[in-house]
């Protein structure tokens, strides 16, 4: 890192002063770092190009000030008025090389005023001064002095400055992922159940959180119970349905009013009727629907319109009550998506939280037919009349309870009670008495049958439809899955764009001043590999895992903050001609500066709006 | 929870700051804990409140547990007896359903999810103890055996290949099919070996059990069988049908870094069945004693001589183990009687990790 200093005085100064200044900064900074005239300039030398070259070549430019320094003649005029006075040029060029300018007052000397300099040095004047007396404070003096030689090289400390800006770029970022959360736009597929029971809270006031168990069905649970091999086995699913029943009839849940919804997730293009285990499932389904009103998400291939005759053939049969059936029980669908193509042909008829709320609130019917049908049409017979809305009574229901789209996107909801499918098998009947019981899960399924990838012929269901206009992976089917990558994309080339200002302003400051750039070239280019590879990083990352598109959104949006701040550090380099970390005080007191008012401006500005996007994500996370 | 956090703040007598600050902490940190750990207690020894007794046994783990006439045999099954045996007599009376109805048929996808919905109460074949596993609320037994993964394989012209290298190399330039059997360990160390190449990946077929990643085998649908190697070994010898096609068991494994520790497996909450499935297990391998113990003696029983009454997991009829037994010859006869290779195929399955825990039992299985 550069870290030269030029000492700037007139030869008539105070010797004393500049004798100890010279001292005590060759002590603290080094021989070579210090440019002192008469020890620096070899005989013979051409002063002027010398000096010019070490001014170019310094960080800061320590200019004593004294009674003499306006260099009166016998004439009654001063040479600092003298076009060819060497201190005038030596400031000057100081100014236009962008190298830092400490002014130092000796002895009883006056700061100089706007009327005492000629023009082209008043900024000269917005500068604060520090004064070096001949007392016994001289040397804490000189010690603050070092110290703001230092502060005007370094910044601060390096590391506090670095530390400093990533706690900065972390709030802002964290409160920026937030709010993207907070908004809604950001939730992963997995949260769409979580989602699902959020709804279910709302569409029961007043319930309290022990009314309801959440059990979720998590991947890597099913990755553990079947040794590491997707997708979901349902001889495997319907050992635990059985024991579900099982526990809810010792536990006296066998009611009416005690729904249980379990979001089944079959996946597209499975023939599932086909597979070993479906058969125990249909029979432990049954068993479980006997004791209590049994609600099941519907596949989402059938609400595509792209699921196999042998799928919509159990599916009935599933639907379809059998002997022994109790009034009110028995085998419901309903619908958890919110897929614009999908609601169609569900909307607002039969959404699994609602659903399972209504039931056990005693606010819908066990044995609604109608809305079974629509939520779920299994065959063109039931499809009919389906497409128009408002056509069953939970639709009603549904509408009176303000249900909407924006209600399911809901982040991060956290269910009152919430089991795993293996916590919830061992604490047995408690799980299973509550009055509302939620089983779901993702399954992991959706992952590994992207319908896009699929040939036509699979993704063609008995209804002649074909599913089309799903992006790399079928998870974006998920309304909430798709808006973070939107951010993401959007993000992203907004980074883009402002590092292609930045690497403007880079080769512009390389026109202007090769020397400065050649010394800090390579981590101009790792910083520009950064700015440019991570956002395109995070779309890719967007695009090949939609289920962590909420963070390649942070990220880009973090990236994209990073290269503004950067291009507005190139702008003042450009009009200031120097960088120095200034921390909001020191910009405030820039502002009173004219040569530096247009930077500061600027950086206060960006500081602002900075802090208002922090406080107001943070308040409107905290008070919602 | 708030109800808690209430009564801790108020009762809080200490008059000093840091004491109240300790009290308002202590309130909403054991809500938490409570909120945490309830799910898990609120369930009651199944086995201690069941006058029944039901065990999971696989029927083509051989030689762990595998089916035979009237019931099951196998390692792991005489231990399971021991520790059911010891129950009853904890209990102070038997178990309500006779022996002939206590098992459970299980597979290597089920075995768990029958364990954890109550169908089983021990879980008595070859599961390898993970962590994972335990972390689903299972509870695993001192390690009862240490198997390394072997594959069972069709040698080519050149015979089997020389190194576990070579023979990946092979399957990644054919893109050749291997079979192991769903739910079991050796399912995620192929996804490993070929995440690890994912430019030339081999295919892998499951089987449903160990029976059916046999027949996918023989039919000619996959061209190796991956899994651990004790089970190889036991299925390689009493399964005449796997010699007469030429198969052969690698010397090497494809994984040399894996070790597969079995356990028997029960619900981390069954409080009764650990304590007495633990002090079973400790009587058979007294810590300190180097001699025969009663784990040496299962050992040699089931690992050094014919599988007793072993069926063809192919279906192919009954293995010369079977023949040999009804016959009444003693295990020492019916190893001479044996094809060769039989009887070190079986010993083949002995890991040196078993044998330093067999020679050398430590205390830290049984404090």
């Amino acid at each position: 890192m550069k870290d030269k200093l030029f000492i700037s005085y007139r030869r008539s100064a105070d010797a004393w002063a500049v004798g100890h200044l010279r001292e005590r900064l060759l002590g603290e900074f080094g021989r070579e770092q210090v440019f002192f005239d008469t020890d620096t300039l070899q005989a013979g030398e051409g002063w002027l190009s010398a000096i010019h070259e070490a001014i170019a070549g310094s960080s800061a430019v320590v200019v004593v000030f004294c009674a003499e320094w306006y260099g009166p003649l016998p004439d009654g005029n001063r040479r600092i008025d003298r076009a060819d006075d060497p201190v005038r040029l030596e400031l000057l060029q100081a100014r236009q090389a962008g190298v830092v300018i400490v002014p130092v007052v000796v002895d009883q000397a006056r700061e100089p005023g706007p009327a005492d300099l000629p023009e082209d040095l008043r900024f000269l004047c917005g500068l604060h001064f520090r004064r070096l007396n001949p007392t016994d404070s001289v040397d804490r003096q000189v010690n603050r002095l070092i110290g703001d030689i230092r502060h005007a090289i370094h910044g601060t400390r390096p590391w506090m400055r670095i530390a400093l800006q990533s706690l900065w770029m972390g709030l802002l970022s964290g409160a920026l992922a937030g709010g993207l959360q907070w908004a809604g736009l950001a939730a992963p597929f997995q949260d769409a159940f979580a989602a699902t029971v959020q709804t279910l809270r709302a569409a029961r006031p007043g319930g309290t959180p022990d009314e309801m168990a959440l059990v979720e069905i998590n991947d890597g649970e099913y990755r553990e119970l079947f040794g590491g091999r997707l997708p979901l086995d349902p001889g495997v699913l319907a050992i635990a349905v059985m024991a579900l029943a099982r526990q809810s009839a010792s536990a006296n849940a066998c009611r009416g009013d005690r729904p249980v919804g379990i979001n089944l997730d079959l996946s597209p293009g499975e023939a599932f009727a086909n597979r070993p285990g479906a058969a125990a499932l249909e029979a432990a389904l049954a068993t479980l629907a006997r004791c209590r009103p049994l609600v099941l998400a519907c596949p989402q291939s059938v609400e595509r319109r792209s699921a196999s005759a042998n799928d919509l053939a159990w599916l009935h049969r599933l639907g379809t009550p059998g002997p022994g059936a109790a009034a009110g029980r028995g085998v419901l669908f309903a619908s958890t998506l919110i897929d614009p193509a999908v609601l169609r042909y569900s909307a607002g008829r039969g959404e699994l939280g609602v659903w399972v709320g209504d039931l056990a609130a005693g606010q819908a019917d066990a044995g609604d037919t109608t809305g079974r049908r629509c939520a779920c049409p299994v065959d063109e017979e039931t499809m009919r009349g389906c497409d128009q809305p408002g056509g069953s009574a939970v639709s009603a229901v549904a509408a009176a309870l303000a249900w909407n789209r924006r209600s399911m996107v809901v982040p991060f909801a956290t269910a009152p009670v919430r089991y795993s499918l293996a916590e919830a098998l061992l604490a047995g009947t408690r799980a299973m008495g509550q009055p509302v019981v939620m089983i779901g899960g993702a399954f992991g399924t959706q992952g590994r049958y992207p319908t896009s990838g699929l040939p036509e012929a699979a993704q063609r269901g008995v209804t002649g439809t074909t599913v089309h206009g799903f992006l790399a992976n079928s998870v974006l089917h998920h309304a909430p899955a798709r808006w973070p990558a939107a951010a993401a994309l959007a993000a992203g080339c907004a980074a883009a764009a402002v590092s292609c200002l930045g690497l403007t302003l880079c080769w512009w400051m390389v026109a202007r001043n090769p020397h400065r750039f050649s010394r800090r070239a390579g981590w101009y280019l790792v910083a520009l590999a950064v700015a440019l590879g991570l956002p395109l990083a995070c779309l890719a990352l967007a695009v090949a895992a939609p289920a962590w598109a909420w963070l390649a959104a942070g990220l880009a949006l973090a990236c994209g903050l990073a290269n503004a701040r950067s291009a507005v550090a190139g702008t003042e380099l450009l009009v200031h001609g120097g960088v120095a970390w200034k921390s909001p005080r020191g910009l405030w007191q820039a502002l009173a500066n004219e040569a530096d008012r247009a930077s500061a401006l600027m950086r206060l500005a960006v500081l602002v709006i900075e802090a208002l996007v922090i406080v107001t994500v943070t308040a409107a996370v905290l008070l919602t | 929870m708030q109800r808690l956090h209430g009564l801790h703040c108020g009762q809080a007598a200490t008059p000093s700051r840091l004491g109240l600050l300790a009290a308002c902490l202590a309130g909403p940190l054991l809500g938490l804990a409570v909120a945490a750990g309830w799910p898990l207690a609120a369930q009651a020894d199944l086995a201690s409140q069941s006058d029944q007794i039901h065990l999971g046994v696989q029927d083509h783990a051989m030689p762990f547990s595998y089916r035979v006439d009237g019931g099951y045999a196998g390692y792991t099954v005489d231990l399971c007896l021991q520790v059911v045996a010891a129950l009853e007599a904890r209990r102070g009376k038997p178990f309500s359903n006779p022996p002939a109805q206590r098992w459970v048929s299980v597979s290597s996808p089920t075995r768990l999810m029958r364990l954890l919905a109550g169908d089983i109460d021990l879980e008595c074949s070859s599961t390898s103890i993970t962590p994972a596993r335990q972390k689903l609320g299972l509870a695993f037994s001192m390690p009862i055996f240490v198997s390394d993964v072997g594959v069972l394989l069709r040698p080519g012209a050149e015979g089997v290949p020389g190194s576990a290298e070579q023979w990946l190399a092979q399957l990644r330039a054919r893109a050749a099919v291997v079979v192991t059997t769903e739910g079991s360990t050796t399912v995620r160390h192929l996804a490993r070996l070929n995440r690890q190449n994912a430019g030339q990946p081999f295919k892998v077929v499951y089987g449903r059990d160990h029976a059916d990643s046999l027949r996918l085998l023989l039919d000619g649908a996959a061209e190796a069988f991956v899994m651990d190697r004790a089970l190889l070994a036991a299925l390689w010898a009493s399964t005449p049908r796997l010699r007469a096609a030429g198969l052969a068991l690698a010397p090497w494994s494809p994984v040399p870094a894996e070790t597969e520790t079995y356990g028997i497996v029960l619900r981390d909450n069954d409080d009764l069945l650990k304590s007495v499935l633990r002090d079973t297990l400790c009587g058979l391998l007294p810590p300190g004693v180097a001699a025969q113990t009663g784990l040496q003696q299962l050992y040699a029983r089931w690992f050094l001589q014919p599988l007793p009454g072993a069926a063809d997991a192919t279906g192919g009829g009954r293995g010369p183990g079977t023949a040999t037994a009804r016959a009444g010859a003693t295990p020492a006869g019916t190893a001479a009687a044996l094809p060769a290779g039989e009887v070190a195929a079986l010993a083949l399955a002995m890991h040196p990790e078993l044998q330093r825990r067999l020679a050398a039992p430590t205390a830290a299985d049984c404090p």
